[in-house]
């Protein structure tokens, strides 16, 4: 008998098919990646199986469980089943735990609630959970905040194994992660489910962690699974067409012109930004050094990629870079002027920047062309603003008649070429990409890596590329940094560092990234 | 039915306003009218809610009232929105500054003075008047809405399209009035709305212990004051005054909730993600 069986699994809002026809079964010990870019129903999936769906949607379709049909039991019995048969692992460790309690309590609790256990036996239990998960060194009386943003992942996963359920699921358990904290987690799901035979559903976007870590793969497309199979048959020969874009999207590099060596257009000599200490009782903690001594320069066109992970100072560095905090140590110098806190305009128009975030980093009630054309403000003499605005809208892809529209018509990629146009419209000679493509779909990030490739060759313009995802850089960037602890550890030549690097981090970092196996298909 | 206290909240409070702006042009009876035969009648066609005790016409009082009323209430959150907003956006943009500390602090200041009290002590000393029923409620607006608009400020800091507007070059007073103010703007009216109703009850509270609109200008405060000694004779003199001050403050209070759930994108539905 299978461990899980979901057969034709159906649903819908109103007349709005969210999911079509979803069916697949799982045996225990084993993994199933499930694959799909945002909207195409993994998480709707992993819901149904659970029945935590909001009432709205109407579901069809049976789930059974050892046999057991989870969809005809009552709420209350699916309760029960909850937590004790099926665990579950959600993307941000940040929220799924409740900041006021313990993190024994957390885990107690799931114990307490499904077994007739003491509490000390409960906090007992905790104990040994929280050991298997690699956390011995930390007390039962911690709490969340307290922790990292890996060891809460860890206790969201003791809360969900506690009980040693048949099936766990896990929904981006790493997307939130560093790429080091993402091996160490993924290597802890597979100990867990080698250890415990039990399923996993393991839903990503990230084809190479399935690769990494599944035995079979579901790719899911519009709320259909429309390719299945073993990984490794499905990796490499793949049947369906939108598996094949995932894959050629997945290990995309843009087509890029080799550079003759160019003038320096930013230069920055060992610049160290730090932080006043916290206020104590009697004056002051020592100050916090963010960014120690860093010096590096961009040549006209050039393509530098900053990788590190977080806390590494990357952010901190950029918002020196952008003149938007004062340095306390060394110079950044723009086109031979020195850029800080207090450049004037004709300085700060030679730097632009795009942010992580597409859906944060617009002001909701503007017009796009007001969005696009805030940048004039640095300029003496801005051009017309229309023309402009619908130039650049045309050279990032987009309409002219998208500039009367507001930012919650588009979608994320669409959003990211809007930013990549309000940091375009004043010609800057820099422009500082934070982590631009990170959260974007793979196919997406395909098609925003071209047009950064093909606006640098056209414009000129020097990239500093700001990401803890090493794959990307890699794919557009011509020299690279490493950054750690503040410090830059290691840099060269992209394909050098990458083929050969120098520093144990370094190291270290390429070793965890998940990588699509070679000879695959594409 | 979410849109039921906007539409009930906006309907009270219109009409409250509309018949404060009526008494403009027309009252039934003229307001000043003594006359004493027909003093203390019960409600009746001619006089539709009665006379009071030196024989005027309560419905006319009640209309003149509430533009006094409206009048104090709105100049007060005139003055509290007018101040406080610039001092809470201020504070914001200074924040963990020396000029966060000194805006704040003096709020906090404000706040910890009893402000009816402190109504009364402006009052006594500069002599009883509308005027100082404003500036007195005024001031007490300040603080409330310097402390929200700072709070609300400070969450849109941290975003990312005005790390944007930042790279643009622009400074903290030009971000402020185009990217912070409009979109707090809604937390505002919702306070504002809030603040008015308070400012009704505590202009209806200085007129009743004599400290706010003075005779003739008739006031809904001091028509209960007067109602009060004759309470068995003419229950109808403190019941309308009574009315018309719930009622107002009611309308305007379900008129904030109301304004507060239209304005939530949480709350609302069809909303894309």
């Amino acid at each position: 008998m299978s461990l899980l069986s979901v057969q034709g699994l159906s649903v819908r809002i109103g007349a709005l098919d969210i999911l079509r026809d979803v069916s697949f079964e799982m045996e225990p010990g084993e993994v199933l990646g499930l694959v799909g870019e945002s909207g195409s129903g993994k998480s709707i999936t992993a819901l149904g199986i659970m029945r935590l769906l909001p009432e709205v949607m109407s579901v069809e379709g049976a789930i059974l469980l050892q046999g057991e049909a989870l969809d005809k039991l009552s709420e209350r019995r699916m309760c029960a089943r909850r937590g004790r048969d099926v665990g579950m692992v959600f993307q941000e460790p940040m929220t799924a735990l409740n900041p006021l309690h313990t993190i024994g309590d957390q885990v107690a609790e799931t114990v307490r609630l499904h077994t007739r256990t003491g509490r000390r036996a409960a906090r007992q239990r905790a104990r040994e959970v929280l050991d298997r998960v690699g956390l011995e060194h930390i007390g039962l009386a911690r709490f969340p905040h307290e922790l990292s943003g890996g060891q809460r992942q860890r206790v969201v996963i003791a809360c969900a194994i506690a009980l040693a359920p048949k099936l766990l699921i896990a929904d981006e358990p790493t997307t939130a992660l560093d790429v080091t904290t993402q091996g160490e987690i993924l290597d802890l799901l597979r100990r867990l489910v080698r250890e415990d035979g039990m399923g996993l559903i393991l839903i990503t976007h990230d084809l190479a962690v399935v690769a990494k870590m599944a035995d079979r793969i579901a790719v899911m497309q519009l709320g259909r699974i429309v390719e299945r199979g073993l990984v490794t048959e499905v990796l490499h020969r793949p049947t369906h067409d939108y598996t094949r874009a995932l894959l050629a999207a997945s290990r995309h590099q843009p087509v890029r012109a080799a550079r003759a060596e160019a003038a320096t257009v930013l230069d920055v000599r060992d610049v160290v930004r730090s932080y006043p200490g916290t206020r104590r009782l009697l004056g002051r903690a020592p100050p916090v050094e963010a960014v120690r001594g860093v010096s590096f320069s961009l040549h006209q066109g050039e393509n530098l990629g900053l990788v590190g992970e977080s806390g590494s100072g990357k952010s901190t560095l950029a918002r020196a870079l952008l003149g938007l905090e004062p340095v306390q140590g060394g110079a950044i110098t723009l086109g031979g002027q020195v850029m800080d806190a207090a450049a004037p305009r004709a300085l700060r128009r030679r730097i632009g920047v795009v942010f992580q975030d597409p859906f944060g980093s617009f002001d909701p009630r503007w017009t796009v062309e007001r969005l696009i054309a805030e940048p004039f403000h640095l300029l003496d003499n801005a051009p017309p603003r229309r023309p402009a605005v619908e130039e650049v809208l045309r050279s990032v892809g987009l309409q002219p008649r998208d500039a009367d529209r507001h930012i919650h018509a588009f979608s994320g990629g669409q959003r990211q070429r809007i930013a990549i146009a309000r940091a375009l419209i004043i010609r800057p000679d820099v422009i500082l990409l934070d982590e631009a493509v990170s959260a974007l779909d793979v196919q997406v990030r395909a098609q925003i890596l071209d047009l950064l490739a093909e606006l640098s060759a056209r414009f000129e313009v020097s990239y500093l590329f700001i990401s803890h995802d090493l794959s990307v850089v890699r794919a557009i960037t011509d020299r690279v940094m490493v950054m750690q602890a503040g410090r830059i550890v290691e840099s060269g030549q992209t394909e050098a560092v990458f083929a050969a690097p120098r520093e144990a981090y370094t190291r270290q970092l390429l070793a965890a990234t998940p990588r699509l196996p070679d000879g695959i298909a594409t | 039915m979410r849109a039921r206290n906007l539409i009930l909240g906006g309907t009270l409070s219109g009409a409250f306003a509309l018949v404060a702006l009526l008494s403009f042009v027309w009252t039934p009876h003229d307001v000043g009218a003594i006359s004493i035969p027909d003093r203390m009648l019960r409600p009746s066609a001619d006089h539709w809610l009665g006379t009071d005790q030196l024989g005027r016409d309560i419905f006319s009082m009640l209309m003149v009232g509430a533009r006094t009323s409206l009048a104090v209430a709105l100049a007060s959150v005139g003055i509290g929105m007018g101040l406080g907003v610039p001092l809470g956006l201020t504070a914001a943009a200074r924040r963990g500054g020396l000029l966060d500390d000194v805006i704040m602090r003096g709020n906090d200041l404000i706040f910890a003075f009893p402000s009816i009290l402190i109504a009364i002590l402006i009052t006594a000393l500069t002599g009883p008047s509308v005027w100082n029923a404003i500036l007195a409620i005024g001031i007490f607006n300040i603080p409330v809405f310097a402390r929200l608009s700072r709070g609300a400020a400070l969450s849109l800091w941290s975003r990312e399209y005005i790390m944007a507007a930042r790279v643009a070059g622009k400074g903290a007073a030009r971000i402020s009035a185009e990217h912070i103010l409009p979109n707090i703007a809604n937390l505002l009216i919702v306070q504002g709305t809030i603040q008015f109703s308070v400012g009704i009850l505590v202009e209806a509270a200085l007129s009743y212990v004599g400290l706010g609109a003075q005779p003739p200008l008739p006031s809904w405060g001091r028509m209960l004051a007067d109602a009060q000694t004759l309470i068995s004779l003419a229950p109808h003199m403190a019941l309308f005054p009574g009315l018309a001050i719930v009622l107002s403050v009611l309308g305007l209070n379900l008129m904030g909730d109301g304004l507060r759930d239209a304005f939530d994108p949480k709350l609302s539905r069809g909303r894309a993600q």
